[in-house]
């Protein structure tokens, strides 16, 4: 169940990333140099134009952008619900479905999605226990190579 | 208990700020698991190469090699790591 609850939560979150994040990140250098990069990578036009619709800033219109967020939010209702009496997602322990859910739920923030302790308290607690155990805490920079 | 099939090297196909690798990266520190990151840039198209395609046709991360077993799709990994043998608490 969680996990069909993060791929749902995916397909909302990855417009507002690419919008809101990767977009202003690749207008740091010229457009002609980011889609040379992606020339690089791949010959798919289908490619070559998500690239492009990122850079001019068209991945989503405001409005859609702002259905998503409220979409985000009612996620976040959702994870409140079932974390009323819990202090994980299944049963009493720490579980995959905590590790499927919670990357992406820590990363609302870069996507100007609020985590608001005074709506969503057993949420921002329930990260808070996450990111107290050293694995978690220890996932989220890549390792080198 | 260990089996032989564990003792392979495990290779992760990676990027930065994907919160899909990096449940990737959690469930294999939580198993005291040793891999090789091969990092991909996202903002270049890494993904969508054809070197990349032949091993993940989606074109996207995470990729987890283990032996001669590529695996793509986050969830999937996850569960394959979960069952490996190397002992560790981490309830389904």
């Amino acid at each position: 169940m969680w996990q069909a609850f993060e791929l749902a939560m995916a397909k909302e979150f990855r417009p507002l990333m690419y919008l809101r994040v990767i977009g202003p990140y690749d207008r740091l250098r010229p457009r002609e140099a980011v889609l040379a990069d992606a020339r690089r990578s791949t010959d798919d036009p289908a490619h070559l134009e998500w690239v492009r619709r990122v850079y001019d800033d068209e991945v989503v219109s405001a409005t859609e952008a702002q259905h998503l967020e409220s979409l985000l939010v009612q996620r976040l209702d959702r994870l409140e619900a079932a974390l009323l009496g819990h202090d994980w997602l299944v049963g009493s322990q720490y579980s995959i479905a905590d590790l499927s859910v919670a990357p992406r739920v820590q990363m609302y923030p870069l996507v100007q999605v609020p985590l608001a302790p005074g709506r969503h308290r057993r949420v921002c607690d329930w990260l808070g226990r996450l990111a107290a155990r050293p694995s978690f805490a220890r996932s989220e920079a890549v390792q080198p190579g | 208990m260990s089996t032989p099939e564990d003792r392979h090297a495990i290779t992760l196909y990676d990027s930065h700020g994907s919160p899909c690798t990096r449940r990737v990266r959690a469930v294999l520190l939580e198993k005291g698991l040793a891999w090789t990151t091969r990092l991909l840039d996202l903002t270049r198209m890494e993904q969508k190469r054809p070197e990349y395609l032949a091993l993940n046709p989606n074109g996207v991360v995470p990729t987890l090699v283990h032996g001669e077993r590529v695996l793509y799709e986050s969830n999937v990994i996850t569960e394959y790591l979960r069952r490996l043998s190397r002992p560790a608490a981490l309830p389904a």
